[in-house]
């Protein structure tokens, strides 16, 4: 009987594309536990860690077939961290790669005609690429 | 642009609208908007995380990545724009 007892999921984000599937997996292994969990915790958090903690309540129970053992769960959440580093370290290594090489010609609207890295020659271009969603 | 540099926010996700609102509603006078649509932009520049900063040197050649906020990033980027001005 787990009704009662208390639980500390552990959660970590990093915000990128892949980081969705890191959180869920992460998640995974206590998601039997988590069903109170903040909704979308972790999401568009830039290495976001954090816990949070609760006592399982009756329904939050999996069923006793389904129950993962301690041992899974560490093993689980262990893979998660292992696979979370190998994704954050692609990440940054992806855009470091470029560093020495020259700049991905491009073309921007930009007041109303085509400005193209070339017409910035000379200058020092900071390019910032970002989302506003 | 100001002292030789200029920094570009290229905006990769999200539609024209929100885009628009988010420019007019920010009217940060040293920034020069623009906005990459197609995802051509992001996906030569191997962006797989934002925000992503390039700095890139008057020759077209890249001389900084960094991918997301780091604690220090303003410091560096400070400091590697200054190395490229002197």
């Amino acid at each position: 009987m787990l009704v009662g007892r208390q639980y500390i999921p552990v959660g970590i984000g990093c915000q990128a594309e892949r980081q969705v599937w890191v959180h869920l997996f992460l998640v995974a292994p206590v998601l039997p536990y988590t069903t109170d969990a903040p909704a979308g915790f972790g999401l568009r958090r830039y290495f976001a860690i954090a816990v949070w903690r609760g006592t399982i309540r009756e329904g939050m129970e999996p069923d006793g077939g389904n129950r993962m053992s301690r041992h899974t769960i560490v093993g689980l959440t262990m893979v998660s961290f292992a696979l979370l580093a190998l994704a954050c370290i692609n990440l940054g290594g992806a855009s470091k790669s470029l560093v020495g090489e020259p700049a991905p010609a491009f073309g921007v609207q930009y007041q109303s005609r085509t400005v193209t890295l070339d017409d910035l020659k000379g200058k020092v271009v900071v390019v910032i690429f970002w989302s506003s969603t | 642009m100001e002292h030789g540099v200029l920094v570009l926010a290229m905006n990769v996700d999200g539609g024209e609208a929100g885009y628009q609102e988010f420019i007019q509603s920010n009217p940060y006078p040293h920034l020069h908007w623009a906005r990459d649509g197609s995802g051509a932009i992001r996906e030569a520049y191997r962006v797989r995380g934002l925000p992503t900063t390039y700095i890139v040197d008057g020759e077209g050649t890249v001389r900084y990545a960094q991918v997301g906020y780091g604690g220090k990033m303003q410091e560096a980027l400070t400091r590697e724009v200054d190395s490229l001005l002197e």
